[in-house]
């Protein structure tokens, strides 16, 4: 089931969703890292 | 059989053995346990406790000396060149000092955050509820942070050798 990411409480407070509390936005999270630290691996190596 | 077949060779099997029971039950927890005890909690009666009592501090057990004998085989892979990898000391330890940094951020989540509040929450140590929602919240954001490090702990453990590493940092 999708859920919003974002919206309005019982109490009218505005809450976002935590990124980790979805199991897809924990993968996705992790493929960003990847790339970031694969770009930051590669600047450390003077590539 | 010489030395570096014990240190590179099984050295590294234990090392990759030991991370796949590691990872795999940190896997088992985010893509089945997490699901599986929402559905359970949502029957009624609940049907969960078996899974909370029975399978839960198991799979832990392995989860975390599995986490151990990992962290204890990385080191003896590195040896005396530890210190040099873990602060990038060459260019050629960059992929594998990531990775191995990647590795202790999350062996210290599973024994700081993880463990201690996971015996809240099953129940082996005291604690009132409000302080047990805490420490489920606490390792299960831990949990998640690991599942999410350990995609790109794993690539930079691959990157770190043979045709791979000539693939992606050549």
């Amino acid at each position: 089931m999708i859920r919003a990411a974002a919206g309005f409480n019982a109490h009218g407070r505005f809450v976002m969703k935590h990124p980790l509390d979805s199991l897809w936005g924990t993968v996705i999270a992790g493929l960003i890292l990847t790339a970031l630290l694969y770009f930051l691996a590669r600047k450390m190596m003077g590539m | 059989m010489s030395m570096d077949v014990i240190h590179y060779g099984i050295g590294r099997w234990l090392h990759i053995l030991f991370g796949m029971v590691w990872v795999g039950m940190l896997y088992y927890f985010n893509f089945v346990q997490v699901e599986a005890l929402k559905r359970a909690a949502a029957e009624t009666p609940p049907t969960g406790a078996g899974i909370v009592r029975h399978v839960a501090p198991l799979a832990l057990a392995y989860f975390r000396y599995a986490s151990i004998a990992t962290v204890l085989m990385g080191f003896y892979l590195l040896g005396d060149r530890a210190g040099d990898v873990l602060t990038f000391r060459e260019r050629a330890y960059v992929p594998i000092g990531i990775g191995a940094w990647l590795g202790l951020i999350m062996f210290f989540n599973v024994w700081v955050l993880i463990w201690p509040n996971q015996k809240k929450v099953l129940g082996l140590v005291s604690a009132g509820e409000d302080e047990k929602g805490r420490a489920r919240r606490v390792a299960f954001l831990a949990s998640r942070m690991n599942t999410m490090l350990s995609i790109p702990m794993l690539f930079f453990m691959v990157a770190s050798g043979g045709i791979f590493r000539r693939a992606m940092f050549a």
